[in-house]
C-alpha cells in the first residue's frame, strides 16, 4: 500500500519565454536510486528543485505516494516534505560544527537530547566521519564536506533523498569512491534516490534507473544497461559512451536482420532491434567502439567484415584506442580493444562486427 | 489511492507580511514626503494646481543665483574631482607610486567625515582677518592691511572644499573596478603592440568608464545636496536658500526649492542606475583573484606621488591638524604664543549642558538609525537578492532613492507631512522622533547596500538546505542566513552610526530646543555662542570617535572600505 512512490505529471517550468523543463511525465518507485543525465541547461536540476519544493512548477503535478506536494498554485513547503538533499556546493553550515550540521534536522523535530546524539553519531559513522563530529566544515577536506552533507540529508530519515550533482566538485578519485559509497548506502538504507548528474559514468554506476534529457525533455528512460545498449537516438548512443555512427541505406530485409548498404557501397547485415524500416529508407548505424574486434574467430556467429587502415593509435593502458579509416567513407571510426598493441599507424587492418553489434536509429 | 491534496500552502506565506510591511515602511520613509514636498509647490494656498510658485520664486534674482551656484558647485566638483580621482584610482591600483596607503586613509576619512569639519578648520587657516595663512602671508608680502589676500568666502573655496569628498565618491567607484580587472587584457594590448600608456588609455579607461560614469553622477547629486560647507562660507545655494525659508517662514518657497533640489538630484539617481544597468556588458571585469598588474613608471611616477600627497595634505593632514591644534588654543587670533595654549575648551565642552546634550541625541541618533537601518535593509536586501517576488526592482529603487535627496529638501518634506491632517495628530514634529525618521530615511541606501552585499556572499543553497532539513523560512533566517551575515550586518551598523553620527543638513531644519545634535551645535558654537576654539574641541571629539569607529569596523569584521578582504 505504502508505496513512497514519486510520480510526476506533465510538469512543465517556464522562466519567461524559456522552457526549462518540458512537460515530463515519470514514476519513480520506492527504493530505487533514480538518475537525471543530461548535459547542462537540459532541466534535470530544475526538476530537481522542483521535486524538493524549492520551485514552483508552471504546469502539472508531482505527488508523493498520491498526495499533491507541487502544482502551478499551491507548493507545500520545502521543510515540510520529508525528503533530505545534496547540493551541488554541498551547503554545510560553515557556522555550525559537524554535530550542528548533522543535528540541525532533529532539532527542529524536538527529538531528545540523547536521541539526537545517538542519531547524529549513527550517522556520522554511516559515512565514516565519525570522530569529525566536533570540528568545523572547514577544517574538513572536500570529500569530507561531501560526506557531512550527505549525513545531514540522512539524518531526517527522509522518505525520498535528493543529489543534486553531489560529486562534481571533487577530484577525479574521489569520485569515483564516493559514487561506490552513495550506491551503497543508498542501497543497505533502501531509501528512494532521485540523482542528478552530467556525468554518465556515475549515472551509469549507481542508478536503478536513468533517464536521459535533453532542452527540456525526456529522451530516454530505462536500466542503465538497456540504455547503453539499445539508445532511441544517436544523441543518446553518444552521450552514454563512445559511439561510430554510419549513414545507411536500407535495402533489404532477411529475417530477424537487414541488410545495408553504406556510402561507398559496403555491403553490412544489422540486427532489426527495435526500429522498423522500410526498403530503401535511410538510417544511422551505431557501433560501440568495444564491439568491433580484429578476430572473428567464434565459428558460430555471422561477422560483417570491413577493410581499414590503421589511422591513429593511442594507448591509455587497459585500453587501446585505434582510430581506423574505410576506403571511401569520409569520417575515422575507433575501435577499443584491450592490449598489447595489435597494428601500429599506418598498417592495413580487417576489423568484424556482429549484426547483434549494429545499433540502428532514425536520427 | 486517491489524489488528496496536502495542505498546500504558498512559498513564503509566512515571510510574506514582512516583506509586504518592510516594502510598506519605506515607501513611507521615501515616498510621501516627497509627494508632500511637491504637492506644496504645484498648490496654491487653496490647493489648487498652479505654476505660480515656480514663476514667482524663480523670478527673483537671489533665488536665480542659488539655483546657479548649486549648478555651478556641483558641476565644478563632479568635473573636478572625476579627472582627480580617476586618476588617483589608477595611480593606488596600476603604478607604483608611493604614499598609497595614506590616499587611501585620505578617501576613507573624506568618505566618513562630514565636509563642514574640514571648512571649519579652513576658515581658521583662510578666514580673510585672522586666518593663519592670511596673517603669515601678510608678514611674509608685508601687506599693510588686517584683511586677506585670500578670501574663503567664495563660491571657488566652496568647490575646493567640497572636492575631496567628491574624489572619494568617485575613487571608491572607479578602484574596486580597476582592481577587479583582468590583467590579462592589458596584457594582450602589450602584447598587440602597444606600449604601457595605450594600454591604459585604449584598455583599462574605455573598460571602467562605467565605473567613473556613476562616481561622477554620485558625486554631482551630492554636491547638490551639500549644507554644511556652503553654509559656513555664507554661499548662496538651493539648500541654504530652502533653511531660509524656514527661518522667514515662507514655506511655499521651501517646497519649490526643495521640489527644485530634489527633481535635479533624482535625474542623476536614474541615470546612475543606468549606467549601473550599461555596465553589465563589461562583465569581464567582475572576474575572480587577480592581482593586478602593476607598473613600473619612470618619472611619471612622481607625478602620481605628488597628486597623491597633495590630495593626503590638503583633505586630510593640513585641515585635521588645523582643527587639533586650534581646539588648545584660547582664541585663534592669538596665534602660537605660548600663552594662547589649553585645555579649557575640552573642559568647558566637558561642562556644557548644550554639549552633552547634543552628544547624547546623536548617540542615540545614531544608535537607533544603525539599528533601524540595518534590520530594514536585511530585510529588503533579502527580497531584492533572493526572493523571487515581482516589484523587487521597484524595492531597489526606492531604497536608492534617497541617496539623490539632499538632506534639507528631505527635512523639507517632513515638515509638510508631519505638520499637515492626518499626521500632526502623531505630534510628532521638533520631537527627536523626526530626526530619526529622517536619519533612517537618509542612511537607508547604504545601509541596503551593505546588507545586500553581504547576503550576495552566502550561497543560496546553505538557506535551502537548511528549508529541505525541516526548517521554516523564519528560522532558517534565524540560524543560517543571520549568523552568517552577521560581520556583514556589523559592519553595516558601525558605518552606518558613523555616517548618522555628524548628520547636519536635516538636523538642522528639524531640531527644536532640547533636540541639537553634535552638528548643530557645532555650528552654533562657530557661530558665536563659543567661538571657533570651542567648535574646533568639539569638532576634534567627532572626527576622532569617527575615525576611531571606521577603525575599529574594519579591525573587528576584517573588512576593508576599499581593499578587497
Amino acid at each position: 500500500m505504502s508505496e513512497h512512490k514519486l510520480e510526476i505529471k506533465n510538469l512543465v517550468k517556464r522562466y519567461g519565454s524559456v522552457t526549462a523543463v518540458d512537460h515530463i511525465n515519470l514514476t519513480i518507485h520506492r527504493g530505487k536510486l533514480f538518475s537525471f543525465l543530461g548535459p547542462s541547461g537540459c532541466g534535470k536540476t530544475t526538476t530537481l528543485r522542483m521535486i524538493a519544493g524549492l520551485e514552483t512548477p508552471t504546469e502539472g503535478e508531482i505527488l508523493v505516494n498520491g498526495e499533491v506536494l507541487s502544482d502551478s498554485r499551491h507548493v507545500v513547503l520545502p521543510e515540510k516534505r520529508n525528503m533530505g538533499m545534496v547540493f551541488q556546493s554541498y551547503a554545510v553550515w560553515p557556522h555550525m560544527t559537524v554535530f550542528d550540521n548533522v543535528a540541525y534536522g532533529l532539532k527542529i523535530k524536538k527529538m531528545s537530547k540523547a536521541d539526537i546524539a545517538a542519531k547524529v553519531r549513527d550517522t556520522l559513522g554511516l559515512v565514516g566521519l565519525a570522530e569529525y563530529a566536533s570540528r568545523y566544515p572547514t577544517q574538513l577536506s572536500g570529500g569530507q564536506q561531501q560526506r557531512v552533507a550527505l549525513a545531514r540529508a540522512l539524518a531526517n530519515e527522509p522518505a525520498i533523498l535528493l543529489l543534486d550533482e553531489p560529486l562534481c566538485n571533487l577530484d577525479a578519485k574521489l569520485r569515483e569512491n564516493m559514487r561506490f559509497e552513495i550506491r551503497t548506502l543508498q542501497q543497505r538504507l533502501g531509501i528512494t534516490a532521485v540523482y542528478v548528474t552530467h556525468s554518465q559514468d556515475e549515472a551509469l554506476a549507481v542508478s536503478d534507473e536513468i533517464v536521459i534529457m535533453r532542452d527540456g525533455r525526456i529522451l530516454q528512460q530505462g536500466a542503465p544497461e538497456d540504455i547503453y545498449a539499445h539508445p532511441d537516438s544517436s544523441f543518446v548512443a553518444g552521450f552514454i559512451g563512445l559511439i561510430n555512427r554510419m549513414d545507411a541505406e536500407v535495402v533489404a530485409q532477411e529475417g530477424d536482420c537487414y541488410r545495408l548498404r553504406l556510402p561507398n557501397g559496403q555491403m553490412l547485415t544489422a540486427a532489426k532491434g527495435k526500429g522498423q524500416f522500410k526498403q530503401g529508407e535511410r538510417c544511422n548505424v551505431l557501433i560501440r567502439p568495444e564491439n568491433i574486434v580484429f578476430d572473428a574467430w567464434n565459428r558460430d556467429l555471422h561477422y560483417n567484415r570491413l577493410e581499414a587502415r590503421i589511422e591513429q593509435v593511442s594507448f591509455t593502458g587497459s585500453i587501446v584506442n585505434y582510430f581506423i579509416r574505410l576506403e571511401g567513407m569520409q569520417e575515422s571510426y575507433r575501435i577499443q580493444a584491450t592490449p598489447p598493441l595489435r597494428y601500429a599507424t599506418g598498417e592495413q587492418a580487417v576489423c568484424y562486427f556482429t549484426p547483434e553489434a549494429c545499433i540502428l536509429t532514425r536520427d | 489511492m486517491a489524489e488528496r491534496r496536502a495542505s498546500p500552502r504558498r512559498n513564503f506565506q509566512a515571510s510574506f507580511i514582512l516583506f509586504a510591511l518592510v516594502c510598506l515602511i519605506i515607501g513611507l520613509l521615501v515616498l510621501v514626503p516627497i509627494g508632500y514636498m511637491t504637492f506644496e509647490s504645484v498648490t496654491d494656498e487653496m490647493g489648487n494646481p498652479t505654476l505660480e510658485n515656480f514663476i514667482k520664486y524663480f523670478g527673483r534674482g537671489s533665488i536665480r543665483e542659488s539655483l546657479l551656484n548649486t549648478l555651478l558647485v556641483s558641476i565644478g566638483i563632479g568635473g573636478l574631482g572625476t579627472l582627480l580621482g580617476v586618476t588617483l584610482a589608477f595611480g593606488v591600483s596600476r603604478t607604483n607610486m608611493r604614499f598609497k596607503t595614506l590616499v587611501k586613509s585620505t578617501i576613507i576619512i573624506a568618505i566618513m567625515t562630514p565636509p563642514f569639519l574640514i571648512t571649519l578648520a579652513y576658515i581658521i587657516l583662510a578666514g580673510p582677518n585672522v586666518g593663519f595663512v592670511n596673517r603669515a602671508l601678510r608678514f611674509l608680502l608685508r601687506l599693510d592691511t588686517t584683511y586677506g589676500p585670500i578670501n574663503i568666502y567664495s563660491v571657488w573655496s566652496l568647490v575646493i572644499l567640497g572636492l575631496p569628498q567628491g574624489i572619494a565618491t568617485i575613487f571608491m567607484m572607479v578602484f574596486p573596478a580597476m582592481e577587479n580587472m583582468d590583467p590579462y587584457l592589458e596584457e594582450a594590448a602589450r602584447m598587440s603592440g602597444g606600449n604601457a600608456r595605450r594600454a591604459s588609455l585604449d584598455i583599462t579607461i574605455p573598460l571602467v568608464k562605467p565605473a567613473i560614469l556613476s562616481g561622477l553622477i554620485l558625486s554631482f547629486g551630492q554636491s547638490l545636496a551639500l549644507y554644511g560647507v556652503p553654509r559656513m562660507l555664507n554661499i548662496n545655494v538651493l539648500t541654504t536658500k530652502i533653511r531660509e525659508s524656514i527661518t522667514i517662514m515662507d514655506f511655499k518657497m521651501g517646497a519649490v526649492l526643495s521640489t527644485t533640489v530634489t527633481a535635479l538630484s533624482l535625474l542623476a539617481v536614474f541615470l546612475y542606475r543606468r549606467t549601473i544597468r550599461s555596465s553589465k556588458k563589461y562583465s569581464t571585469i567582475s572576474a575572480k583573484g587577480f592581482r593586478p598588474s602593476v607598473m613600473k613608471l619612470g618619472r611619471a611616477r612622481h607625478l602620481f606621488s605628488a597628486l597623491g600627497l597633495v590630495y593626503a595634505l590638503f583633505g586630510f593632514l593640513i585641515p585635521y591638524c588645523t582643527l587639533v591644534m586650534a581646539s588648545f588654543m584660547r582664541s585663534v587670533g592669538n596665534g602660537f604664543e605660548a600663552s594662547n595654549w589649553t585645555v579649557d575648551n575640552y573642559v568647558t565642552l566637558l561642562d556644557s549642558s548644550v554639549a552633552a546634550t547634543a552628544f547624547k541625541n546623536s548617540l542615540f541618533l545614531g544608535a537607533m538609525t544603525a539599528t533601524c537601518v540595518v534590520l530594514l535593509g536585511l530585510i529588503a536586501g533579502y527580497i531584492i537578492v533572493r526572493a523571487k517576488v515581482r516589484g523587487r526592482g521597484v524595492l531597489e529603487y526606492l531604497c536608492n532613492m534617497p541617496s539623490g535627496i539632499s538632506g534639507t529638501a528631505l527635512a523639507m518634506g517632513l515638515i509638510f507631512m508631519y505638520l499637515s491632517q492626518p499626521l500632526n495628530q502623531m505630534r510628532l514634529y521638533g520631537t527627536i522622533w523626526l530626526l530619526l525618521i529622517a536619519y533612517v530615511t537618509r542612511m537607508l541606501p547604504s545601509g541596503v547596500r551593505y546588507c545586500q552585499s553581504a547576503l550576495i556572499q552566502i550561497n543560496t543553497e546553505l538557506e535551502e538546505a537548511s528549508r529541505v532539513s525541516g526548517a521554516s523560512w523564519g528560522r532558517t533566517m534565524l540560524k543560517v542566513t543571520i549568523p552568517l551575515a552577521r560581520t556583514g550586518m556589523l559592519y553595516a551598523w558601525i558605518l552606518t552610526f558613523v555616517m548618522a553620527f555628524p548628520e547636519l543638513s536635516s538636523s538642522v531644519m528639524l531640531r527644536n530646543a532640547g533636540t541639537d545634535v553634535v552638528a548643530t551645535a557645532i555650528l552654533d558654537l562657530w557661530d558665536g555662542a563659543g567661538g571657533l576654539p570651542q567648535a574646533a574641541a568639539f569638532g576634534t571629539v567627532v572626527f576622532m570617535l569617527v575615525t576611531g569607529l571606521v577603525i575599529l569596523a574594519q579591525k573587528v569584521t576584517g573588512r576593508s572600505m576599499i581593499d578587497r578582504a
